[in-house]
């Protein structure tokens, strides 16, 4: 007779002010359950978005059918092209004019994940929910947290910022409702205690003094997990292990970026914990969603890298031009070469979070396979400003429904809400139309 | 790019046919095309209505051979129009006037005419390409063509939203229905749901007996059946000279500044084109036959 019980998916180990939740375990699984069991893994969906375009579609595309070599842009993806649905044609014309004149930079990313066109004003802002609420809405009561929005640069939520286009359309990518954006958390220590703890901000003075006597938040659940190892097998037990290990290794980055401060040229107010290294803020913030992937915390995901038409520079790799100047570079070939390097540096930040999901197990799988982590951009070309054949990728096999590995290129104008409604889909949210959509994507299926 | 403040541009025509069945739709897409290179009026999308790649390709080569006088699509300056094509039912051969053209070499053995559509993603997605074309058109400013079955703008009312947006930008859409037997449950949801004025080119001693009356929605309530029962009947297959139902349908669209003074469009069309008197003119429903 088996009468062993299985442990809550939602256990937590709590402590003084301090809750964590757990991955998934093998102890979680029913007695006599199979860790193969199709579709109980959660599907998760996330969009990184980058801005500005890519600098030449060269670059980027490569022939149609299974993957192989990578181009220049792509390079840091090698190793990942079994994971990886490369696809392209895909359209959004709500990101074109359409009679409203200048400003694709407001309206390709206001307009991103609704498939619509934003209104032209910077007052009363008005877009469209956007496909991840929607998911958030139908599966969000299933994880702690309904969806994260993150973010890199902070970018301010009201005024122009793009020949009349609100900076609410350039600065987020979910939005709520037509009029609610959800701004994306910049600050990885408000991540942080989103995810783990409850405790308030502080000034950097405050947390100066109280860093002499900061413990981890892991100290607070030391008795939780004790009792919860002595009841788990050598799989589990390590598995535990390493999880809380990645938590501290991220308090650590933390810590490191808060003393940070010291780097920064005096007078130039900078918002308190974020790092001065856009690759350790890039990775800090992954580290996280990885984290609350894991534990199934939320399963809906997005991400501004940075907010669009931004003219940050990128000292760290030697380039002190604005991104979007550049990418305006009226085909001077050291501007092409410089917008090149900005594209690859994103994706290569991207890869290293490709590898912490793959490397995160899930049963037989891994959290990478279990989801559709879509990479892509609302312009197309950063020079033209176009708004057809967007560059796309997705990785993750959708919880094993999806075919990857593989360049996929659908027919010109093919609206880019037809992949958000197959995601949708995947995502258990069945939908009959969503923006400017004709259908769903054929052929990413494996059946 | 148009801009807000700037004058209407000229005439946004949205071309619907299933080239390569006879040399009318030909034609009226090098009129339409010979027209936007004299600022007459725009070609803002081109679409073909049968599963076929060449006739796609035929739609490309017209567009090319006239390159540099066409209208930017959907805004955007600098680049081709997308043709857009069914996929809908089975692909029907090439037909010889198709491989005529595209099948014509050079010297050097080369084709005379280029085109860049070799397969199906090189063609665009027809509902999206219609939707997409009437969404960059200023209200009223826009007329759509078809030569032709209904099938894809039956498809385009379908979307959501798009019936709404096609009363709003487009003036009204002229038919010329050659083949409408291929797909009569088209015709009629075309016949039954477009929500703007519509013009049928047709030959106007079948108009006659035919169909009295297709111009605003409010009059089309009870004709849809006997539109299309009508229209299906077979065309006779005696043809001593090409029929130009689809080059006159081109000619009213653009030349006879639709609401006004109708028929006949152009003299050299009396007995080819029928088309409803302006609303002010139109018999009352009660009028009409039984």
């Amino acid at each position: 007779m088996i009468t062993r019980k299985a442990l809550p998916r939602r256990t937590l180990l709590r402590g003084l002010g301090a809750a964590i939740a757990l991955p998934a375990m093998d102890a979680m699984a029913p007695a006599l359950a199979s860790s193969q069991l199709p579709g109980k893994k959660p599907v998760r969906m996330a969009f990184v978005y980058v801005p500005n375009g890519i600098v030449d579609h060269k670059l980027w595309n490569v022939a149609e059918g299974q993957l192989g070599e990578l181009p220049r842009l792509l390079k840091p993806l090698d190793g990942f092209q079994g994971d990886m649905l490369h696809l392209g044609n895909l359209t959004h014309n709500g990101g074109r004019a359409l009679l409203d004149g200048a400003g694709d930079h407001g309206r390709c990313c206001g307009g991103y994940l609704s498939g619509i066109q934003p209104r032209k004003t910077a007052v009363d802002i008005k877009a469209g929910i956007t496909c991840d609420q929607i998911v958030a809405n139908k599966v969000g009561s299933q994880t702690r947290f309904a969806s994260l929005e993150v973010g890199l640069e902070d970018g301010r939520q009201a005024g122009d910022c793009d020949s009349g286009y609100s900076c609410a359309y350039t600065n987020n990518l979910a939005w709520r409702s037509e009029t609610q954006p959800m701004p994306p958390i910049l600050n990885p220590r408000a991540l942080f205690e989103r995810l783990f703890g409850t405790g308030q901000i502080l000034s950097p003075e405050a947390r100066a003094r109280q860093g002499k006597f900061r413990r981890s938040i892991i100290d607070f659940v030391t008795d939780d997990t004790r009792k919860l190892q002595s009841n788990l097998g050598p799989t589990d037990r390590r598995k535990l292990d390493e999880y809380l290990s990645s938590i501290r290794a991220i308090e650590k980055q933390l810590e490191k970026a808060e003393n940070d401060t010291a780097q920064i040229d005096p007078g130039i107010e900078r918002p308190y914990g974020i790092p001065a290294d856009f690759a350790e803020h890039f990775k800090l913030m992954t580290d996280m969603i990885t984290v609350a992937f894991q534990a199934d915390m939320t399963r809906v995901v997005t991400f501004l890298v940075t907010r669009e038409g931004t003219s940050r520079s990128y000292r760290e790799i030697g380039i002190s031009d604005g991104h979007h100047p550049l990418t305006h570079h009226l085909f001077n070939p050291a501007s092409i070469e410089k917008v090149a390097q900005i594209n690859t540096y994103h994706v290569k930040q991207f890869a290293g979070w490709l590898e912490k999901l793959k490397a995160a197990k899930e049963g037989d799988s891994n959290v990478l396979d279990n989801s559709m982590i879509v990479y892509g951009a609302g312009l197309s070309d950063g020079n033209r400003h176009n708004h057809e054949d967007l560059p796309t990728l997705m990785f993750g096999k959708a919880g094993g429904a999806f075919k990857t590995g593989r360049r996929i290129v659908y027919r010109k104008e093919t609206p880019i809400s037809n992949m958000y409604l197959t995601m949708m889909d995947r995502m258990g949210v069945n939908v009959e139309h969503f923006g400017e959509s004709t259908g769903r994507l054929d052929g990413l299926n494996l059946s | 790019m148009q801009a807000i403040g700037a004058a209407k541009p000229p005439l946004g025509v949205i071309f619907d046919a299933d080239l390569g069945n006879t040399v009318d739709a030909v034609l009226a897409l090098a009129v339409l095309y010979g027209m936007d290179g004299k600022n007459e009026c725009r070609v803002v999308a081109t679409t073909v209505s049968k599963h076929c790649l060449t006739s796609a390709a035929m739609a490309e080569v017209i567009a090319r051979f006239y390159a540099g006088t066409v209208s930017a699509d959907f805004g955007a300056v600098g680049r081709g129009l997308p043709v857009g094509m069914s996929i809908a039912g089975k692909s029907p051969e090439s037909t010889p006037l198709l491989d005529a053209v595209l099948g014509r070499k050079n010297p050097e053995g080369k084709p005379v005419y280029n085109h860049g559509i070799l397969q199906l993603n090189d063609t665009a997605d027809v509902h999206a390409v219609l939707r997409n074309a009437y969404t960059s058109q200023y209200d009223q400013n826009c007329v759509t063509v078809l030569a032709g079955p209904a099938n894809n703008l039956a498809g385009v009312l379908s979307l959501p939203g798009a019936k709404e947006l096609i009363k709003q930008k487009t003036r009204a859409l002229v038919w010329a229905p050659d083949r409408l037997g291929t797909d009569p449950a088209a015709a009629q949801k075309l016949l039954a749901e477009w929500p703007a004025p519509l013009y049928i080119v047709i030959p106007r001693r079948r108009a006659r007996n035919q169909l009295r009356l297709v111009g605003d929605p409010s009059h089309r309530r009870r004709l849809p059946r006997r539109a299309a029962d009508a229209l299906r009947r077979p065309h006779r297959r005696r043809r001593r000279r090409p029929r130009r139902r689809q080059a006159g349908a081109v000619f009213h669209a653009l030349r006879s500044r639709l609401g006004h003074a109708l028929t006949p469009p152009h003299p050299r069309l009396e007995g080819w084109c029928w088309a409803a008197p302006p609303a002010a003119d139109r018999p009352r429903a009660e009028d009409r036959p039984a």
